[in-house]
């Protein structure tokens, strides 16, 4: 089969999630720190740790595993955020690559994550397959993606720019596709991955002022989509609408939201 | 760019996943293998199939 009728992650993706990288990396990323600690911090990952992030963007989670000593490698479809990473955590090894084809040697990491990047990729069971091929036999893989929809908050800002953009083809996996457990489970099983336990992280997010939420969720690759396929006016309309119920009395934003890891050991 | 050697070790081709080297300018990688030569771009390595020359 000729290459380009593989699914593959990396251009479109590079594109898309490249566009805004500054604001992804100091308004956006940020917000999910809360998940890269505790996923760190169950895993003891230390100075013995050899660690790939899978879709690490502008490498908040790398930076969090570099003081914690590890040697830390990531991987990402955006140049411009992998620009970021690196000088945020000068002896990583970040490259461009496609997660259906991670360029490393077979059972080279003790830990590898995906913070809501399997679900993203053109082929979720092909980067999966990657990240267990990369890891070594008992290390750990990490699937983290958004927690169940039914009462998040932040399950009101992901359906926001739905009525923007005609609707997915049937059967297009969405956002929470993986947020079932079983759903999750059996997509770590078929990969040959042995599902360890499921952990919620609660993890809302806040921004200073309405401008602040704005340019941080507009700098989500599935925003710049969405936008390019409407008008920026229009996601930031949708946006401001979507935010309007979580404006705190000091003029802030809160808005809930929970990630579902799974933990897995290769 | 600087590479060190145990960096070095764990990467791979993505196409074959074989041994690749850095070009003696040090603005790519090859891969003997595959014959095709990964870019470096901005000190970050492009190890996209796609976006890698034949030699």
């Amino acid at each position: 089969m000729p290459t380009e009728e593989k699914p593959k992650t990396g251009k479109l993706n590079g594109r898309l999630w490249g566009a805004r990288a500054r604001d992804w990396a100091d308004l956006q990323e940020p917000i999910t720190r809360r998940v890269y600690d505790a996923v760190f911090q169950r895993l003891n990952v230390d100075a013995q740790t050899n660690y790939l992030d899978v879709g690490c963007g502008s490498g908040l989670a790398a930076q969090l595993a570099a003081e914690r000593g590890a040697r830390v490698t990531g991987v990402d479809a955006a140049e411009n955020l992998l620009a970021i990473a690196q000088s945020r955590v000068a002896p990583g090894l970040f490259r461009v690559a496609d997660l259906e084809e991670l360029p490393f040697t077979d059972k080279a990491f003790d830990v590898v994550t995906g913070f809501n990047s399997f679900q993203y990729a053109a082929n979720p069971d092909a980067a999966l397959a990657q990240a267990r091929r990369v890891a070594k036999t008992g290390g750990a893989v990490v699937i983290v993606t958004w927690g169940k929809p039914e009462g998040m908050q932040a399950a009101t800002l992901l359906g926001a720019l739905k009525a923007l953009v005609p609707p997915p083809p049937p059967g297009t996996p969405g956002p929470f596709a993986l947020s079932d457990e079983h759903a999750l489970r059996e997509f770590a099983t078929k990969a040959g991955l042995e599902p360890v336990e499921v952990v919620d992280v609660d993890t809302p997010f806040q921004y200073a002022d309405l401008s602040t939420a704005l340019r941080g969720l507009m700098s989500s690759g599935n925003a710049i989509r969405v936008a390019e396929l409407s008008s920026d006016d229009a996601v930031r309309k949708a946006y401001t609408g979507a935010l309007e119920g979580f404006r705190q009395p000091d003029g802030s934003y809160r808005i809930g939201a929970t990630f579902r890891c799974l933990f897995t050991s290769a | 760019m600087s590479i060190s050697k145990e960096l070095l070790d764990i990467l791979a081709c993505p196409k074959c996943k074989g041994d690749i080297r850095l070009n003696e300018n040090g603005d790519g990688l090859i891969c003997d293998a595959c014959r095709l030569l990964y870019p470096i771009k901005d000190d970050i390595p492009v190890m996209l199939i796609d976006e890698a020359t034949r030699l």
